[in-house]
């Protein structure tokens, strides 16, 4: 294709060029950026040209809109991708149901359940009813929400989500305010920005089990906390570095400034170095591996012990091995390592362990097995965490494999 | 056969197309209504699946973005009112919804020089409704050219000449300072990310 002689409207309306614009295909970014380096007389053109789509363009957040549209999808059953063929949570080896000829499906499924009854015995089924009506009656816990609580340099202690709305605190010329959403706005007075040499002052936000909490840091990044999770950071970003620690699972959406990289030291162990990127860190102390997911940008993780690090391109996953301290980097699934941040679980061929690790941290539960002999089955599904438990434990149960009770706040997995 | 009556008949297709053609648009309509994101977005939501369940006994529509536009005000309404909001947020709303919210105007209020704002209007303005609509399809609604294509029934050429023709004129009214400090900010943008990378 030759671009040379394109108006600014013609790179416009370009689709190539826009999904270079809206960075929505890698292919096309790396083709315009490298084409843009090659053709320097065309610089103000393409200027114009993505001031005209950004004119244009809706300016809020696409994930809001992607999760929306799984949704509808789910809703009209389209089957188009591998998670709406899973409305609710399945064994992984069931087959999937759709359009196919009904005796052929009677068929396998009177076998299947013979061989579930076989295999798990008739005594199972006889009690299962009894079973169902008891953890009805017993397990109405109800999800996490917004929940945390704010620490300041001088140790006092603010229960965010029983604070006002307002100015909460004052830290050397720093005003914490609570906006009517819940979030933490921080701002610096004219007295305080001409002060440069104040010392760093730090906060932490602590979230229970339970709990989740949204803080936009005083440089316009955005942090969404998991639950049963925390992060240190200072009133205000001075130096070379913005830097950040934190401990469990957090969603940063970190604001653009290349003279100040923005680095995420996680557990002490190891840290995550950024430019201007979103991206996803699940480190919590009873998980094997900490993750990082990257969604949009560039990250570099690294770990301090071994002096190894990766540079993660969009949608890589990085799983660092606490124990072995390896490194491994796949594909990741996006939308599972943040589907907390907007609002669902979703598992996609999870140990039965891992899914009752995660809803414990969510209800503020604790989890005990009779029997281990599920924990390494996978299965997969989705449920939105405003659901109360009892719904989540009757989908688990709905597979007619795992048999669970609640009591007071301990989930049994039953024999 | 046009998009909507192929929803009609149950083809999924063309149902989640519509909704892609519409989500933002009827979002920031709604956002208009009231200032709750998370009630708007719902709102959205239930208006698709109430569609979907009632496809059969919908009738013909000559014009899906203006009924979805009302269907989603009542909506919205009736919902403010269920949970007994403040009154007089409401009824003051109420006054300012029997006015219509064009695309253009929305684009026009979330710029913040009145210059440009009226440099935008005069713009807009020498624009007929379907490079308008075809404007909002692929910028707005990020769509690609075979899904409006689809969705108008238009070929790829005819689309992408009507596109570049309106930005042409788009960018003939602005003044070349406006739209090139504007630009020079998306590409000092653009040259740190390729400078870090």
């Amino acid at each position: 294709m030759n671009y040379n002689n394109y108006e600014p409207e013609d790179f416009a309306a370009d689709e190539s060029f826009i999904n270079f614009y809206k960075k929505s295909d890698q292919k096309h970014v790396s083709f315009w950026e490298s084409w843009i380096e090659s053709h320097p007389e065309k610089q103000k053109d393409i200027q114009q040209a993505c001031s005209l789509i950004e004119l244009l363009t809706w300016q809020g957040t696409d994930v809001n809109f992607q999760r929306n549209l799984q949704k509808l999808k789910t809703y009209i059953n389209l089957d188009n991708s591998s998670l709406e063929q899973m409305p609710v949570i399945q064994p992984d080896s069931s087959p999937q149901s759709g359009g196919f000829n009904w005796l052929y499906f009677t068929k396998i499924a009177a076998a299947i359940i013979v061989l579930i009854s076989v295999g798990l015995g008739v005594y199972r089924y006889s009690t299962k009813g009894e079973l169902v009506k008891e953890n009805n009656a017993v397990a109405d816990i109800a999800p996490g929400g917004n929940k945390a609580i704010l620490t300041l340099t001088d140790g006092r202690k603010i229960n965010l989500n029983e604070a006002h709305n307002g100015v909460l605190a004052e830290q050397s010329g720093i005003k914490i305010a609570k906006t009517a959403d819940g979030m933490l706005v921080y701002t610096i007075s004219e007295r305080n920005q001409k002060n440069t040499t104040s010392t760093l002052e730090y906060n932490t936000i602590e979230t229970p089990k339970g709990g989740q909490y949204q803080i936009n840091l005083p440089d316009g990044t955005k942090v969404w906390l998991n639950a049963a999770s925390s992060i240190h950071y200072p009133t205000k970003f001075m130096g070379k570095e913005r830097r950040v620690e934190i401990n469990g699972e957090a969603y940063f959406e970190v604001a653009k400034n290349a003279k100040m990289p923005f680095k995420v030291s996680i557990n002490n162990s190891s840290e995550v170095e950024v430019l201007g990127t979103h991206f996803n860190i699940n480190s919590y102390a009873d998980e094997e591996m900490i993750k990082t997911t990257l969604l949009e940008g560039s990250v570099r993780f690294s770990s301090l012990k071994q002096q190894t690090a990766v540079v993660l391109k969009p949608g890589e996953q990085s799983a660092f091995n606490k124990d072995e301290g390896q490194i491994n980097v796949k594909q990741a699934d996006v939308e599972e390592a943040v589907a907390w941040k907007n609002g669902d679980f979703i598992f996609r061929k999870q140990p039965l362990a891992e899914i009752l690790k995660t809803l414990s941290r969510w209800y503020s539960i604790d989890v005990e097995y009779e029997t281990t002999s599920l924990s390494q089955q996978t299965y997969s599904g989705v449920i939105s965490r405003t659901k109360n438990l009892s719904a989540v434990i009757s989908m688990l149960e709905s597979t007619g494999q795992i048999n669970l009770k609640v009591e007071g706040n301990k989930i049994i997995v039953r024999k | 056969m046009n998009t909507w009556n192929e929803f009609k008949n149950g083809n999924k297709d063309a149902f989640v197309l519509l909704y892609k053609a519409h989500y933002r648009y009827l979002c920031t309509y709604g956002h208009q209504i009231s200032n709750d994101m998370e009630l708007v977005e719902e709102c959205v939501q239930q208006l698709f699946y109430e569609l979907w369940d009632n496809r059969e006994r919908l009738k013909e529509v000559q014009f899906v973005k203006t009924y979805l536009q009302t269907y989603l005000r009542r909506k919205i309404n009736r919902e403010l009112t269920k949970q007994n909001r403040s009154e007089s947020l409401e009824t003051s709303h109420y006054l300012e919804l029997e006015q219509e919210h064009s695309f253009e105007e929305m684009l026009i209020k979330r710029v913040e020089s009145e210059n440009l704002k009226i440099k935008l209007e005069k713009a807009f303005s020498k624009l007929s409704a379907s490079q308008l609509e075809l404007i909002r399809l692929r910028f707005y609604e990020n769509l690609s050219y075979d899904e409006i294509s689809q969705l108008t029934g238009f070929s790829h050429s005819i689309i992408y000449n009507q596109i570049s023709r309106a930005l042409k004129i788009i960018r003939k009214h602005l003044t070349v300072t406006v739209i090139t400090t504007l630009g020079i900010l998306v590409l000092i943008l653009f040259a740190i990310r390729l400078f870090i990378k």
